[in-house]
């Protein structure tokens, strides 16, 4: 029989962290706990699961946070999914008179599978609002989410860390993960003459213009 | 069953590389910087580098090409390890290189501007007329692309229906100045118009309005445009007069344009006294039909190397 909640915590160095209690359906969202889980059917689990991730226990509790509010996703949005479709206008193809039950029924099932992975995937006001947090705090969720193999945390974190890359320029990147710009000058003139039209020489001077 | 997971996941990296940008099996993968190389405290400042490799694959699968371009050109560690795969991608997308290019051009706007046509950065060229070509034709001198076919292409009708006219180039640079701040960009009221009204009455019980009408020209130039402005907007003096083309040859325009009062208007337009210096003063007309007074105030104002010489006009009329 299965648990109904389940305990982790983190194991750092032979030290125990906090210990998170969790529901067992917002549990099944790791990869690593359900596998777990279901090795040890019998098993009572009473004792806290360790975690060997080197996961802060702030981290963890971030994550424990993220399962618990989205322990109920597939089965909310499959829902909405389901009563959206119930109006014939909204199927695509739409199912008309002509067409056999089989044939109906695995439009929409094929439909109905494609909007919910799409909902799924998407950010919700809350998401974003989890991830209002400093950069280095986005990459340790993002570690512990991979960690932990919950994929649809580990999109959410990465596409928040790709959200802020994109629109910006070479610099700002830089600027923003701190990187060090390693090349020589002659190494960037070399890079500026093989791509040149990615890197267009923009050094006139306002002399230059008439 | 960790350590096979574990197992799967340390693998994973390379293959997903391979499989992300199509690269050739046979071709290592760079290393990525680890704690006990010396050389890597240059890159363990950055929180990117200081995460396992993975993760940065998980991030790169969200970023488009232009961005992953980008992302790659910020140290060498990153354009060994996908930086040609990037570039190729970008290469190949006219969307994405057109994305590419968009991104500086915030940072090179006062100088360059993004053109939907080429997909290229060009540099601001403003090209004089060389000719005057009489009135209806002309236009402020534009920004003008060698061998771009946007050069072409013209916006009508700004400045309340002024034959007035400029081209893409010179409209893009004019928003750029709007996205990108007073730095960037051009502005597009090339001859900006302000005017003030204000209102009195004397001591005989007279209301005496007064309109101060500004032209400025705000562009660069030795006021060669500005003046072909004056000539071909009518800017209007009272009800009964406007300065229009033919406004240019009256005695008090020629006083300002340094030419000589007994000058004779030219035949067929030619004979432009465009390179004629605009001299600074201050001149007074009325309208003899409502008695407006009028003055015309010439002032110039020195810019940097004599390039930015605005020039400013005022008119203001009484009773």
């Amino acid at each position: 029989m299965a648990p109904t909640h389940i305990s982790v915590k983190n194991v750092d160095n032979g030290r125990d962290g906090e210990v998170f209690t969790i529901t067992y359906q917002a549990a099944m969202q790791s990869g690593i706990l359900k596998d777990l889980i279901s090795d040890f059917e019998h098993a009572s689990f009473d004792e806290a699961i360790p975690l060997m991730g080197n996961i802060s226990d702030h981290t963890l509790g971030r994550i424990i946070s993220w399962l618990t509010i989205h322990s109920r996703d597939v089965a909310r949005i499959t829902e909405q999914v389901k009563e959206f479709l119930e109006n014939p206008q909204n199927r695509q193809p739409p199912t008309g008179p002509g067409m056999d039950d089989d044939a109906v029924n695995k439009a929409l099932s094929s439909q109905e599978r494609t909007l919910v992975a799409e909902k799924l995937k998407t950010l919700t006001p809350w998401d974003v609002q989890f991830f209002e947090v400093p950069t280095d705090e986005v990459f340790d969720i993002l570690l512990a989410a991979n960690y932990l193999d919950i994929q649809r945390l580990v999109d959410f974190s990465s596409q928040t860390v790709a959200n802020m890359i994109k629109g910006k320029t070479t610099e700002q990147i830089r600027d923003l993960f701190g990187i060090v710009n390693d090349f020589t000058p002659e190494e960037e003139d070399e890079l500026r003459r093989t791509e040149g039209w990615a890197l267009p020489r923009c050094d006139w001077t306002p002399e230059q213009w008439q | 069953m960790y350590t096979v997971k574990a197992l799967i996941k340390s693998n994973a990296p390379c293959e997903r590389l391979r499989r992300l940008f199509r690269q050739d099996p046979e071709q290592p993968i760079p290393a990525w910087p680890i704690a006990a190389d010396a050389d890597c405290n240059l890159y363990l400042g950055s929180c990117l580098f200081r995460r396992p490799r993975d993760i940065l694959f998980e991030i790169l699968d969200h970023l488009p090409p232009e961005s992953l371009l980008c992302l790659s050109l910020t140290c060498k560690v990153l354009s060994n390890l996908f930086g040609e795969a990037a570039a190729r991608r970008v290469r190949t997308s006219p969307e994405s290189k057109k994305a590419l290019l968009l991104l500086p051009e915030g940072e090179v706007a006062d100088r360059c501007l993004f053109c939907h046509d080429c997909i290229a950065l060009h540099r601001i060229n403003i090209r004089p007329r060389q000719r005057w070509r009489g009135r209806g034709r002309a236009h402020p001198d534009g920004i003008r692309m060698a061998g771009c076919s946007f050069s072409t292409l013209y916006w009508h009708g700004f400045n309340f229906g002024s034959p007035l006219r400029f081209n893409f180039h010179h409209a893009r640079a004019a928003t750029n100045k709007h996205h990108y701040g007073a730095d960037a960009g051009l502005p597009v009221d090339v001859f900006r118009f302000d005017n003030a009204w204000s209102a009195k009455v004397v001591d005989d019980g007279q209301l005496l309005l007064r309109s101060v009408s500004t032209l400025a020209e705000c562009s660069l130039g030795r006021g060669r445009r500005f003046r072909r402005a004056l000539d071909e907007v009518p800017v209007w003096l009272c009800h009964h007069r406007y300065s229009d083309a033919g406004w240019r040859w009256t005695s008090e325009w020629r006083r300002v344009k340094g030419l000589p009062l007994d000058a004779e208007e030219p035949k067929n337009g030619g004979g432009s006294p465009d390179d004629e210096p605009l001299r600074p003063g201050s001149f007074g007309d009325s309208c003899h039909l409502c008695l407006t007074d009028i003055r015309t105030v010439v002032e110039w104002k020195n810019g940097k190397a004599g390039i930015r010489q605005p020039c400013w006009v005022r008119r203001s009329g009484g009773r």
